[in-house]
């Protein structure tokens, strides 16, 4: 029954399965990275500095003689970490505002989404790059900044949710039993919204990822020793003419990641909003 | 008409306030303050004395509508670190990032909606298919990750590109040495904004298409090309004026990392080194510059989106 239901979805949309088998593959070997890996990232083999693949190390040293496989491996658990807590608080945040402002309307409404507006036409990378050198990189600092400039989206997608189920019946049924604004607010409209914002979280971990990595190409992100995919390619920029393979693998590693969240958030998108996928199939 | 355009104007003049009123408030509540009173061969009496001087030892209301006063103005005031006019700084490096930027728009434009275009008018063919696939790519590839990509394919192993900067250093400044060193810088800065307006252009010639007017022009016989150019693209295009307006933060926010990566002398680069620099007047400077011209950009696209389409009216 379950395989069933996997096969058909297979058929339905590849590039999301595989894109789910991938991402699952990753978060296993983020997880089980101390089993995986024979080096720390922190130590140095002084005799193979920037070496290319061999036996010793599969994917070969970086310019300190560290194992880059070790490093890519760990970073896996530092990017992603930093790419989800960015997320989740970013979707909180997106939530409640956009959840109050389409529920009360009138001024709130107003104030908020004038916010969001203004925010939505700031170049925050500006913001970001001002915000961390000011404040200082630390990881919760980056989570914070990348969460703070990203919730405008997720807002005015629930804010448009809660304004459409706001006259439904059920609302309207729930008030009048007596439940307060609260209780109609999170137990009855915000899980309708739960298909939407699953779609918007994962496309925002896609984004979270690129914007870490951009930022750690600027030296703002997480810092060094600590590995990250967006640091490790930082550090390569020094060594592509000699070892260009060291700017390849993270690249290729935050590109894949990045392209499979996309996938599955388009792909959950079809499964969820059904009216979509009939657009779709009968273009 | 005019009063729409009006309240639009006193909206954007509004998001200009927040934005100062934000970055500011951030520079003031950080820790340490600027680099230059960190310098610890300074003594307690001269680190007063300097704070005396840039007006940081007034209360953070006053020093905020000193600064404000000067820059409506027109003063921005100086940079802590070169002593110089940040107006004059900036000034400076407004033209190479001009250049980038306006190159960056323009590929994804020329690039984009044609192939928006020419994949929806014939969906599901191999070029439809390597369309939205390359697209998909390009919206997930880390833009300074591909730069270096295209750096150690054009530069170090090819030899076909330089690697960095606007003109090649101590030769003639000509165009043809310009265009050279604009290649990859462009194709990096495209690289997030083009698969986006493809993606839009495709969806909304797809969905134009569609519509029961475009039956009524095929019922009548008019072939297929007269259908998309007379009759569906001018409808189809509307849209993607918006997608425009939203894109121009992205592409200047892009060109910060672009400017790092090919050492581009634009504002990118001089807003990174004011950021490190911790230098309060040109950090100010940089933000309310680049905001103005986002703000300005998107009302454009406003006021352009309602004279194509009559049907839109500003609220």
């Amino acid at each position: 029954m379950v395989w069933q239901g996997v096969a058909r979805m297979f058929r339905r949309n590849p590039p999301a399965v595989l894109s789910v088998l991938f991402l699952a593959a990753l978060v296993g070997m983020a997880l089980a990275a101390p089993l995986l890996t024979r080096y720390t990232t922190e130590e140095i083999d002084l005799g193979r500095i920037v070496e290319g693949p061999g036996r010793e190390h599969w994917l070969g040293t970086d310019e300190n003689g560290r194992d880059v496989f070790s490093r890519l491996t760990y970073g896996a658990r530092v990017s992603l970490s930093v790419a989800l807590a960015a997320v989740a608080m970013s979707i909180s945040l997106g939530s409640l505002l956009g959840a109050v402002s389409g529920y009360f309307g009138g001024p709130v409404d107003h104030l908020t989404m004038r916010l969001t507006d203004a925010l939505l036409c700031v170049p925050t990378f500006f913001l970001l790059l001002t915000v961390l050198t000011l404040f200082g990189t630390s990881i919760v600092n980056i989570v914070l900044v990348i969460g703070l400039t990203s919730w405008m989206g997720v807002a005015r997608l629930v804010r448009g949710e809660f304004l459409k189920y706001r006259a439904f019946e059920f609302v309207i049924a729930a008030r009048a039993l007596g439940a307060g604004d609260r209780r109609v607010i999170f137990r009855h409209v915000l899980p309708q919204t739960v298909p939407a914002i699953t779609v918007a979280s994962t496309l925002g971990v896609a984004l979270a990822i690129l914007t870490e990595s951009a930022l750690s190409y600027l030296g703002l992100g997480v810092q060094p020793p600590t590995p990250s995919w967006g640091n490790m390619l930082s550090a390569s920029q020094s060594y592509i003419w000699n070892a260009p393979q060291l700017a390849v693998y993270p690249g290729v590693l935050i590109l894949l990641t990045v392209l499979a969240f996309n996938a599955l958030g388009e792909g959950l998108r079809d499964l969820l909003d059904p009216q979509r996928e009939r657009g779709r199939s009968d273009r | 008409m005019w009063r729409a355009i009006l309240r639009r104007v006193l909206h954007a003049l509004l998001v200009l306030l927040t934005v100062s009123l934000l970055t500011f408030g951030l520079i003031m509540a950080a820790p340490g303050g600027p680099s230059i009173l960190l310098d610890p061969d300074l003594s307690p009496a001269d680190r007063a004395r300097l704070r005396q001087e840039l007006g940081l030892d007034a209360p953070a209301h006053i020093q905020y509508l000193k600064w404000a006063g000067n820059a409506v103005r027109g003063d921005l005031g100086r940079s802590l670190v070169q002593k110089r006019r940040v107006a004059e700084m900036i000034g400076e490096r407004v033209p190479a990032t001009a250049v980038l930027a306006g190159a960056g728009l323009l590929l994804t434009l020329l690039a984009g909606i044609p192939l928006g275009v020419a994949a929806a008018t014939r969906p599901r063919s191999l070029l439809d298919h390597a369309a939205t696939i390359a697209s998909g790519v390009g919206v997930a590839i880390p833009g300074f990750w591909f730069g270096i990509m295209l750096i150690i394919l054009f530069a170090v192993w090819l030899h076909l590109l330089p690697s960095a900067g606007m003109y090649t250093p101590g030769g003639p400044q000509t165009l043809a040495d310009l265009l050279r060193h604009l290649v990859m810088p462009t194709l990096v800065l495209a690289t997030f904004s083009l698969p986006q307006v493809t993606l839009f252009a495709r969806a909304s010639v797809l969905e134009t298409l569609r519509q029961d007017y475009v039956r009524t022009a095929r019922a009548k016989g008019l072939d297929e090309r007269r259908v998309l150019f007379r009759h569906g693209l001018r409808n189809a295009l509307i849209p993607v004026l918006t997608v425009i307006g939203l894109l121009v933060p992205r592409l200047v926010g892009g060109a910060v990392i672009t400017e790092t990566v090919f050492a581009w002398p634009g504002m990118g680069r001089l807003s990174a080194d004011a950021a490190f620099g911790r230098d309060y007047p040109l950090i100010m400077g940089i933000t309310m510059v680049v905001s103005v011209v986002v703000i300005v950009s998107n009302l454009l696209t406003d006021i352009a989106y309602t004279v194509v389409d009559p049907r839109i009216r500003l609220e």
